[in-house]
């Protein structure tokens, strides 16, 4: 085969293999076997970033995030009491700047499991979106985080309850 | 002149009459009030109070409370202010006004321990009153001036005035070598006492070491024991904060192994130079010699727990090392033992340390070297057995038959008592430009530009 049909061939395939990549939705099964995730398209799981205690992944748009933490051992005995700790401290004159609640806490449930969630803006690197949820179940605890641009944010934010709308636990800590 | 005298009489009159409760507690308020101050000043020259990070202001303000509430009865009593600069520097005023420079914190990153140890001694100044003391030294005055100011009711914004430039002064100037050598004993009992190792002490004085030809870093040498006098006498008291060695029943330790835990390196015995019997590590992957061991005269190695660092007894031109490897075979640091012998290394649980033996003089001694440090210790001088291995416990040593632990200081992990979720942003990605040369044929790489995925 020249090397003008290779090229040609290439052209063909090539589009057709990135489509199907970035078309392609993944789940995550997380590494406490806590839960699995489905992750939306074109969204990137960063092992570079991510530990045992975080996950982190970076959407197809310039400031989208997504990043779960666990806290293991956690006291809290609800959501709402773990919430109302760290928005204490995220409001704090040490806290995040410019820190400004756009919808107050409010309970909700995560196919099966209490949370609570919030949403917040504050200013990093530039003014920023947050979109968290707190969990506590027995000893641990999370908190789910979507975070993109403040102008970016209402745009995108579906992408975020894409991955609440398919959240599952595993079996053994919804009984 | 005139106010002098006439303190100094009314403070003889009245001396017989005034316990010494109302007096401490006068003291109290005259070091709180030229603390407050000095404060504002201090804080005006150093360019002012800076906000630490969210999570930089909790984790620096748990190791603070936990040290003040190891070393003072009035915990309450402090307060940390973050100044903003790149000094390299840390103060204590009477009061317990604690600073630290922005400088100060680039400088250790996240050292913990760095940290604990500047915030220690500066509490330590305080809980000894090195400031206070100080100050009533240069002015030429004593306690029953004080007693006088109180009575008298009248100079006491003047007394704080003139006391208050005293103190800048001697914080700005340093402490006497005694106070200096002083607040580093302290501290270090401080650091134990909130659970923090002490050797932190001596790894943040060596850090001072490095930087001290730098303009940036020279502020706080003013103090007048030389930073090579501390070091000494901190590595000669470091080793008492570890317990004295504990006869034991040898089935009840458990040591490492001595085997890569991932199973890709194999130890081997090898020939070294000069008809030596060595070691050398088989990479059972590549099924063959590792490559960065290939040329050395290697008498022991030994793994990290997680098997992130492998550690080796090198003796090269009767010069004997200790390397530091991680697994992908880059040298982490070296140790120089001159042509003093070194054997029977053993990493700590956690990989931080190395316990080894060291044969000073035909004696064999038990030393402890930090992992990415200078620190070492002789941790037994009374002691002299071959090291078999560190225990979860301590370090496991045999000496005519019988085996004994010794323990290191008892740590606890700097976690915050209220865990608050961390919040992050989207890291910035350096990438090439890629330019269509104009031939049209390839691709060329400029300079890369910042953007953000």
């Amino acid at each position: 085969m020249s090397l003008d049909a290779k090229k040609w061939l290439l052209s063909l395939v090539l589009p057709l293999i990135i489509t199907v990549n970035v078309k392609a939705t993944a789940d995550y099964v997380d590494q406490h076997g806590l839960f699995v995730i489905t992750i939306p398209p074109g969204w990137i799981y960063q092992a570079q970033e991510s530990d045992s205690r975080l996950l982190v992944f970076y959407g197809p748009q310039q400031d989208q995030l997504l990043y779960i933490e666990y806290f293991f051992g956690i006291e809290h005995d609800s959501a709402l009491e773990f919430a109302h700790t760290v928005l204490k401290h995220f409001d704090a004159e040490y806290g995040l700047p410019d820190f400004t609640v756009l919808s107050e806490l409010e309970s909700r449930d995560l196919t099966g499991i209490p949370a609570e969630e919030i949403v917040y803006s504050y200013s990093g690197r530039k003014k920023r979106m947050e979109h968290r949820l707190f969990v506590i179940n027995r000893q641990w605890g999370l908190t789910i985080t979507y975070s993109d641009s403040f102008e970016a944010y209402d745009t995108n934010r579906d992408q975020f309850n894409y991955v609440l709308d398919r959240w599952s636990w595993t079996e053994v800590n919804i009984q | 002149m005139k106010k002098t005298i006439v303190i100094c009489i009314v403070s003889l009159f009245v001396m017989h009459n005034v316990g010494f409760a109302s007096s401490n507690q006068f003291l109290a308020g005259f070091e709180k009030n030229i603390g407050r101050s000095a404060k504002d000043e201090l804080v005006a020259a150093y360019g002012g109070e800076i906000q630490l990070s969210l999570h930089e202001h909790l984790k620096v303000n748990e190791i603070f409370n936990r040290l003040v509430c190891a070393a003072s009865n009035t915990p309450e009593e402090y307060s940390l202010t973050i100044l903003n600069t790149q000094e390299v520097n840390a103060f204590a005023l009477p009061g317990g006004y604690v600073f630290l420079t922005k400088g100060l914190l680039n400088l250790v990153g996240s050292g913990d321990e760095r940290i604990a140890a500047a915030l220690a001694h500066e509490i330590a100044h305080i809980e000894k009153k090195h400031g206070l003391n100080a100050i009533l030294r240069q002015l030429g005055l004593n306690v029953m001036m004080e007693i006088g100011v109180i009575l008298l009711e009248v100079p006491l914004t003047e007394a704080v005035h003139i006391a208050t430039q005293a103190l800048i002064n001697v914080v700005q100037s340093g402490y006497s070598r005694e106070a200096e050598l002083e607040a580093d004993r302290l501290a270090q009992e401080y650091l134990v006492a909130a659970g923090i190792d002490p050797a932190g002490m001596i790894h943040i004085l060596f850090d001072l070491l490095r930087i001290k030809d730098q303009q940036i870093g020279a502020a706080i040498f003013n103090s007048h024991p030389s930073t090579d006098d501390r070091i000494e006498q901190l590595l000669e008291r470091t080793p008492d904060f570890w317990s004295s060695p504990q006869p034991i029943d040898w089935f009840t330790v458990q040591t490492g192994q001595k085997q890569d835990p991932f199973n890709r390196f194999e130890v081997i015995a090898k020939h070294c130079s000069e008809g030596n019997e060595g070691i050398t590590l088989y990479d059972l992957q590549n099924q063959k010699e590792a490559r960065w061991v290939a040329n050395l005269d290697i008498r022991e190695l030994d793994f990290s727990h997680n098997g992130r660092s492998i550690a080796g007894i090198v003796c090269q031109a009767k010069t004997w090392e200790i390397w530091l490897w991680n697994r992908f075979g880059n040298i982490i640091d070296k140790w120089d033992f001159g042509s003093e012998k070194v054997m029977n290394i053993a990493f700590s649980p956690d990989g931080s340390q190395i316990g080894f033996n060291r044969i000073n003089n035909s004696k064999l001694e038990i030393w402890v070297g930090f992992v990415n440090e200078k620190t070492k210790l002789n941790i037994a001088q009374a002691l002299s057995g071959t090291i078999v291995g560190w225990d979860q416990q301590g370090i496991v040593v045999i000496d005519e038959q019988q085996h004994y632990m010794i323990k290191p200081p008892q740590i606890k992990p700097i976690e915050l008592s209220e865990p608050v979720p961390i919040v992050i942003e989207r890291k910035p990605r350096v990438t090439p430009n890629l330019t269509k040369t104009e031939e049209g044929q390839s691709f060329r790489l400029s300079q890369p530009s910042m953007f953000e995925l």
